[in-house]
């Protein structure tokens, strides 16, 4: 369906690339989001090229092992080993938020919207060691919070709309 | 200990216990030696109190500090309010625990503990995951802070209401390969069993007496208080001195004054003087506030509502299900005791153990305070509220506050709330129900 999908968009001679700013969206989505809040980042001018919604279905990169003698154990393994650096995971070796940075990297986007559900705990008491780990990159931010259960985001959309307009007009 | 408790004396001085004084000299003397701690090479061990290892951590020669302590000081003592604004300003969301946002805020303001002395930094943070997720924001917070090493043990969620060999197993493992060895790099020492084992030895000696101190209050009148009073009844074992000869003298001298209150047909002392006529008794769920601490407590003396059981006493360990710690287990006892706190207990167990304080305590309601800021005890509550209800037929109640954050405190809300609920239990009474 995806295919088809890249198939009918490309073949849209009709869209056009619009002179948006490229912003990875991070608030440790355990589910999807309001599609009210996609739009309204959308209309304030964001592309959101990277994401972090319905993390149940992303927790594990790569492939699990599939020819050892021990599925269980390569299952457990899978989980401790390449789960996503998510908030709800205690994170032990590795660098508090070098993940963010390297995925902006990848995806190219210019800049970081944290934007957690305001009842979400693991989101917003990670957001500190996120943010300094994205300004010690010298990538641009901006945060707020919504609440998931009201379709209120005009305060989001303006204050996105700053934020796309200060990359787009101000950034390097 | 003579004065009636009354209202409008809140800046009056409060009334103390002899074993009040010798806790606040325990406390005093404990914050000195953190001060001193790095000038005498001694090491420091930051944990939580739920879950805490004191036993172990003391058998190394290491001191513990317990960042919600300082917290709950910081709300009493009025400092909380300038962390709390720092720490947002810092980038901390004002929807998050306020105890965190609070030591966030005294580290960047200098670290300077409840007696007015610094806090040495942490040698280690040993991160005892029991129930409340977050204690491990907190400690990588902190961890970042002071580029502290982190030792984590995992306590297993009691999620079907038991604990089963297996958990206590991989408790046990963690102890043995992550926290021993993490002691042993930052103190120099070998693991002492035997050290241990005298600790764990004095701990059941004080938890025996602090129980004996907490059930008093199923007598009419009760001599004590077991939720505000409870607090200070809680201190020593809950925080650095479990396992120490400090924490079996207090608990026995605890237990003497009650004793001689009972003697005496005495109720329990409040700063503001002794509840004669104990009119309502309560069982109370959800940690208290801590920034009017003594104008919360009034509200109910004001009205000769005694709390004769509480949840938040048990935070730090539950002894009044028969659990001691067993030197003869030493490690697998500390296992059962991180598995066994409060927090760490699914609701189904939160209901049963209140069901039975309503019936055990003879409580003629049963009171939840809403911390706004934590969801790890806010969460289920309303569901606890009426299974109870449902279960005991008794009355309950609904106030909200928050622990450190006197934004939330809103003192006139609680006290038209708190006298509703007490009209509620008249009518009760008068129906005969």
């Amino acid at each position: 369906m995806l295919r088809e999908y890249r198939e009918a968009v490309l073949a849209d001679e009709d869209r056009r690339s619009m002179d948006q700013a490229r912003v990875l969206l991070a608030g440790s989505f355990c589910e999807q989001p309001p599609l009210g809040l996609l739009r309204t980042l959308e209309r304030a001018g964001c592309y959101i090229v990277d994401d972090d919604f319905v993390q149940v279905h992303r927790w594990i990169t790569g492939d699990v092992r599939a020819d050892g003698a021990d599925p269980l154990g390569d299952l457990v393994l899978a989980y401790l080993k390449q789960g996503i650096a998510s908030p709800i995971r205690y994170i032990d070796e590795q660098v508090k938020g070098q993940a963010l940075v390297e995925r902006v990297e990848r995806s190219g986007a210019e800049g970081v919207i944290f934007c957690a559900p305001s009842f979400c705990d693991p989101a917003l008491l990670d957001q500190p060691m996120a943010v300094a780990a994205i300004e010690r990159a010298g990538i641009p931010w901006t945060s707020f919070k919504y609440a998931g259960n009201t379709g209120q985001f005009q305060v989001i959309r303006e204050q996105a709309g700053t934020f796309a307009d200060s990359i787009k007009l101000w950034s390097e | 200990m003579s004065k009636q408790a009354s209202p409008g004396n809140v800046a009056a001085a409060a009334l103390k216990d002899q074993s009040q004084e010798r806790q606040k000299a325990m406390i005093a003397e404990h914050f000195r030696k953190l001060a001193e701690a790095p000038e005498r090479g001694e090491k420091c061990v930051y944990t939580f109190v739920p879950g805490n290892l004191t036993e172990l951590i003391d058998s190394f020669g290491l001191l513990p500090v317990l960042p919600e302590i300082n917290a709950l000081q910081s709300g009493m003592r009025g400092k909380s309010r300038d962390y709390i604004g720092l720490a947002e300003k810092l980038g901390h969301s004002e929807d998050v625990c306020t105890y965190v946002k609070c030591d966030i805020g005294m580290l960047k303001s200098g670290n300077i503990g409840p007696t007015g002395e610094r806090l040495p930094n942490p040698d280690l943070l040993l991160l005892s995951y029991t129930g409340c997720f977050t204690f491990l924001k907190w400690f990588e917070l902190l961890g970042q802070e002071y580029n502290a090493p982190v030792a984590m043990l995992h306590v297993p969620y009691q999620g079907d209401g038991v604990v089963t060999d297996s958990m206590r197993t991989y408790v046990v493992d963690q102890i043995k390969k992550k926290v021993i060895p993490a002691l042993e790099r930052i103190s120099g020492r070998a693991y002492d069993e035997e050290a241990l084992k005298e600790r764990l030895a004095r701990s059941a000696q004080a938890e025996e007496d602090l129980v004996w101190v907490l059930e008093s209050a199923k007598r009419r009148p009760s001599p004590i208080d077991a939720y505000f009073g409870g607090v200070y009844y809680i201190g020593p074992i809950f925080t650095a001195f479990r396992g120490t000869q400090d924490a079996v003298l207090y608990y026995r001298e605890l237990r003497a004054e009650i004793e001689e209150r009972i003697a005496l047909g005495k109720g329990p002392v409040t700063p503001d003087g002794e509840i004669e006529n104990e009119r309502y008794r309560l069982v109370v769920e959800g940690p208290p506030n801590w920034t009017s601490f003594r104008k919360f407590w009034q509200m109910f003396a004001e009205e000769g509502a005694v709390v004769v059981a509480s949840t938040y006493t048990k935070v730090g360990g539950v002894y009044d299900n028969g659990f001691r710690h067993d030197p003869n287990r030493p490690l697998e006892t500390l296992a059962d005791y991180c598995m066994g706190c409060y927090t760490n207990l699914n609701l189904p167990t939160r209901v049963q153990m209140l069901e039975r304080y309503v019936r055990e305590y003879s409580a003629d309601g049963f009171l939840i305070n809403s911390v706004k800021s934590c969801n790890s005890f806010s969460a289920g509550q309303l569901m606890i509220l009426r299974e109870v209800e449902r279960r005991t037929g008794r009355p309950g109640g609904f106030i909200e506050s928050d622990l450190v954050d006197p934004r939330y405190f809103s003192a006139s809300n609680i006290k038209n709330r708190l006298e509703s609920y007490f009209q509620m239990i008249e009518q009760k009474r008068a129906g005969g129900a």
